[in-house]
């Protein structure tokens, strides 16, 4: 059995050395399993990317409670009222004697696209100190927050860079009231990023919306509060909200479009792969025709099939393992922090950038080391039954 | 008009490798009459081949003068060369060279898709020129279906099928045995006897000069003629 | 026998090597027959909106409502036809993700902005008559299965009843066919004052005016007329032509013609290479029949015309197979594609562009071969043994 072992790495050996016989055939196989490779993992840096936005915005020891019916923050509503009740409830954390509850707004306005130069929706949430404090990881990069009860700003650093005119000192109009960028902040690239926030009071004054919210956040006091929490909500009958924990909201937001992007990228890949996979055939097909006298000589003095097989095999897998290679690091180097929006179920821009990991680089080497063992099979098994007296034989 | 087939004056082969020029033949002259069959031997290097493509006007000269009919050949441009093959040179190879994906009539009918005839009309020119070499109930086969001779037979019917005035052979007995080698000769003396081809064969062959009625020997660029007695 | 089929015999020559180039080419053109395909229904509401056609919202942003009063005082300016409210209804039917495109408005002006909506007499008054009647389109009542005269209950993502429920009632007077224009085909759409009279805010308002011009030629001016009439109101406007505004829209969902091209193009540059190199192999493997066929008296140029005739019959028959499977299948899954993206289908000019890729393909791939067959030197051929 030894003797396999190396009578297959002699050929392989072999092959591979001869590649540069044909060097624009071998080229092209490794270019379009490259071209596949990046295709499917830019789509899957995508997904990876939007998914992470959405999913790493949520802490699990924050209660979001929504109108019940509303699958997304724009669709809810809650009172003042309601605000004050749910501040009472068993499992809401306090500090000082207060309860960490933000009841916050949502509206959209338009921002101009530095893309393409058209409107986009953005999410203008009106929210207060204690608000912002439930937000874990809330980073001021820029200027400051804004005062309470003034038209003050401050902005998602996503925001900044994907529309025009959100720089600190810019100032835009909103119907009838005009308003200053005091500060940016950053939030770990999650979909916060992508928002506009000033003082909850003035929103609501300048969207004509006294005494009603969105949606109503609090701390819980530890994750496993959340159960008593729901409970409580669901025992009185002047609340009707829905609790849920901020983390499961963001993983349902980030299913339906994560998803859907994810769900468009593998088909793709594979069927380009399926056309890459013929012309790995094609170019191993072409290498054993071209190398049936030097397969004949290696047989007739004593080398077996099946080192012959490998030996085909091994070509097919160091062409489509190059080329792969090269695709990853192409799409690595091109994709990874390229940054792109897409429309959100608030029905507003959510900004993400594209997220090349090992695990997605291993996903597409995998795919192409399965054109290159399918495309390496085929022809390797020819390569074993090439007939020793008829190729050497001729001419 | 000149009787003479083609007319070779002071013509000169050479070609640079590297920084060497080789010589072929210099100076060379040769007077092939019609309905001549010419056999030109000589040791492998001579130019035998090199003379046979110039003949052919597959290859150019380096200076001197082919002519055909009379006509210059040799400063022909490569369409009109086309042409001028097309109508009056047929080509025979040591390998027959017969396309494989073409039936022996298919391979016979080729140069007479550079001809104006319409397709009944290719087709009886087809028949012909395979009864001709005793072919016609293999019309249908393809060459891996035939011998080495029955091939080298399809090629010689490619060859005539448009009735050009020259047959062009080079080995055409190289790759056959015996028996199949003479049966080839026959045919080739046949078509000279019978139907006025010029016939010129470059050959290592004996016997194919036997059949010839005069051959040449080429050593060095140079012809030392014997006729051959009759 | 011909020159054509000579053609075909050097294609068929090694039977393998030509179905695997044809599964590249296929592959490749399968992609781009579907995917520019989707790409007209991303853009079918900006392809089919009428040039006369403008859309007013809030200048804030669209959500954002305008008052109802807006509709009549924008009808009263000069070289505007008529003009309809339509507010966004959020509505969905039985799952909250089953969710419609659903607008209140006022039928009679809906049906003069959208002239080209013919509704059957009877449909037409059943519809204008009944204040809880809806009109349909066509995509939608066959995705939920829904038909004339059914009562259809829909809830609303957006509003609540006064009585504290979120659904409504709706009969199905009317249902929308129009091909050309796949969203008319995808609305639901319900009356404003039925609207009006059942939620719980939001009462004469409305989320966008739709109104048509005497002729394209005003709509320059006639937008910047409109929302000069409203500005310093607290409800500003900014007015724009459907077709810019269905633009912007489809925008915010994402570069789809970037992903498309970018994703189409790749595919090419793959077969490009994949066939390219075939066919210069193929080429050269046939260089001493070449130099054969020249020296029997066919030129360069005929030797270069059978190579290229033979890399453009693989291209366009590849071609044709993937446009083919691409027409086929979007035709077999029309009914589910159409509730999802209206509007996605293969025209006449996806089919062409299509087309004219495989020429360029197929000039491109043989250019190479053609170009050395022209040039071939018989002798070096004979001599390659």
């Amino acid at each position: 059995m030894a003797t396999f072992g190396r009578q297959s790495i002699a050929i392989a050996g072999m092959n591979i050395r001869s590649i540069p016989q044909r060097l624009w055939m071998s080229l092209s196989t490794v270019v379009a399993i490259a071209l596949v490779v990046a295709v499917l993992l830019s789509f899957l840096a995508m997904a990876n990317g939007f998914r992470k936005a959405q999913a790493s915005a949520g802490a699990a020891d924050i209660a979001i409670l929504m109108r019940d019916g509303a699958s997304s923050e724009i669709n809810s509503v809650a009172s003042r009222d309601q605000a004050a009740l749910v501040g009472e409830m068993t499992g809401v954390a306090r500090a000082g004697g207060k309860p960490l509850i933000s009841a916050e707004l949502f509206v959209i306005v338009d921002g101009t696209s530095r893309s393409n130069g058209l409107r986009g929706n953005l999410p203008l949430r009106g929210i207060t100190p204690t608000g912002i404090a439930l937000r874990h990881g809330i980073r001021i990069t820029e200027g400051r927050v804004f005062q309470p009860g003034t038209n003050e700003l401050v902005v998602g650093r996503a925001v900044v860079r994907e529309f025009v005119g959100f720089e600190v000192g810019k100032t835009l109009r909103l119907g009838q009231s005009t308003w200053t960028v005091v500060g940016v902040f950053e939030d770990g690239g999650t979909v916060r990023e992508s928002e506009l926030w000033a003082d909850a009071g003035v929103v609501q004054s300048a969207f004509d919306r006294q005494n009603f919210f969105q949606t109503i956040r609090v701390r819980l006091t530890s994750p496993a509060a959340l159960p008593a929490l729901k409970a409580a909500v669901a025992a009185d009958p002047r609340v009707q909200l829905l609790a849920q924990s901020e983390a499961d909201y963001f993983a349902e937001q980030a299913k339906a479009s994560g998803g859907l992007i994810q769900a468009l990228g593998w088909p793709l890949a594979i069927i380009m792969a399926i056309g890459a996979l013929a012309g790995a055939l094609n170019t191993m097909y072409s290498s054993v025709a071209t190398r049936g006298t030097e397969i004949a000589t290696l047989r007739a003095i004593g080398f077996g099939g099946f080192p012959t097989f490998v030996g085909t095999l091994a070509e097919a897998l160091f062409l489509s393992v190059v080329g792969g290679l090269v695709g990853v690091v192409a799409a690595s180097l091109i994709f990874q922090g390229f940054s792109a929006k897409t429309l959100s179920a608030n029905f507003t821009q959510v900004i993400f950038t594209f997220q090349v990991t090992p695990g997605l680089c291993v996903t597409a080497l995998i795919l192409a080391t399965v054109v290159g063992l399918i495309g390496g099979f085929f022809p390797a098994i020819r390569a074993a039954r090439l007939p020793i007296v008829g190729m050497l034989g001729d001419q | 008009m000149s009787d003479f087939s083609f007319q070779l004056r002071k013509v000169s082969k050479r070609f640079v490798k590297g920084k060497e020029t080789i010589t072929i033949f210099d100076n060379l002259d040769l007077d092939i009459p019609a309905q001549d069959y010419v056999a030109i031997m000589g040791p492998s290097g001579s130019g035998k081949t090199t003379l046979l493509n110039v003949l052919g006007g597959i290859d150019q000269v380096t200076s001197g003068e082919v002519l055909f009919n009379g006509q210059r050949v040799d400063t022909l441009n490569e369409g009109q060369l086309s042409r001028w093959r097309a109508a009056n040179v047929g080509f025979i190879f040591q390998f027959y060279n017969l396309m494989p994906v073409l039936t022996a009539a298919q391979n016979v009918e080729l140069p007479l898709l550079l001809t104006k005839l319409g397709s009944k009309d290719r087709r009886r020119h087809v028949a012909t020129a395979l009864d001709l070499v005793g072919l016609g109930d293999r019309s249908k086969h393809y060459p891996r279906e035939m011998s080495g001779g029955q091939q080298q037979r399809v090629a010689i019917a490619r060859a005539i099928v448009s009735d050009p005035k020259v047959l062009l052979c080079d080995e055409p007995t190289g790759d056959l045995d015996r028996t199949t080698a003479d049966e080839v000769l026959e045919i080739l003396a046949l078509l000279n006897r019978e139907h006025s081809k010029t016939v010129i064969v470059v050959t290592h062959d004996p016997e194919a000069a036997n059949h010839a009625k005069r051959t040449l020997h080429l050593n060095k660029g140079i012809f030392v003629e014997r006729t051959k007695l009759a | 026998m011909n020159h054509a089929l000579l053609v075909t015999k050097n294609i068929g020559r090694r039977k393998l090597r030509t179905v695997l180039l044809l599964i590249a080419i296929f592959i490749a053109f399968l992609l781009f027959g579907a995917l520019e395909s989707f790409l007209q229904g991303f853009n079918a509401g900006q392809n089919s909106a009428a040039a006369d056609r403008l859309v007013t919202v809030n200048k804030i942003n669209f959500t954002v409502p305008l008052p109802i009063s807006y509709v009549d005082r924008i009808r009263d300016l000069p070289g505007i036809t008529h003009a309809t409210s339509q507010s966004f209804f959020g509505g969905f039917y039985q799952d909250p993700k089953n969710f419609l495109l659903m607008f209140a408005t006022d039928p009679q002006a809906y049906l003069q902005v959208y002239p080209k909506i013919v509704l059957p007499p009877e449909q037409r008054t059943a519809w204008l008559n009944d204040r809880r009647g809806i009109a349909v389109g066509r995509i939608v009542a066959n995705k939920n299965h829904w038909k004339i005269g059914d009562h259809i209950p829909i809830s609303s993502s957006i509003f609540s009843r006064a009585d504290g429920s979120h659904s409504w009632d709706f009969n199905l007077d009317a249902i929308i066919n129009l091909p050309e224009d796949s969203q008319r085909e995808s609305v639901v759409l319900m009356h404003h004052k039925y609207f009006d009279e059942t939620v719980t805010f939001a009462r004469d308002t409305t989320s966008m005016i739709v109104f048509t011009t005497a002729s394209p030629k005003l709509n320059d001016s006639i937008e910047k007329q409109v929302d000069a009439m409203f500005a310093n109101s607290p409800y500003e406007t900014s007015t724009d032509t459907a077709a810019a505004f269905n633009k912007a829209f489809v925008a915010q969902v994402g570069n789809i013609a970037l992903i498309v091209t970018l994703v189409v193009s790749t595919a090419f540059a793959a077969i490009l290479l994949i066939v390219g190199n075939t066919m210069v192999m193929a080429i050269r493997e046939r260089t001493r029949e070449i130099g054969v066929l020249k020296t029997l008296g066919f030129s360069g140029p005929v030797i270069s015309a059978q190579i290229l005739a033979e890399s453009m019959l693989l291209a366009l028959f590849g071609a044709a197979l993937g446009l083919g499977t691409a027409w086929l299948a979007l035709a077999a899954t029309r009914r589910y594609l159409e509730a999802l993206i209206p509007g996605v289908h293969m025209t006449g000019a996806i089919l062409a562009a299509g087309l004219g890729w495989a020429i360029v393909l197929g000039l491109v791939t043989g250019a190479v071969p053609a170009w050395s067959g022209l040039r071939l030197r018989i002798v070096s051929a004979l001599g390659r043994r």
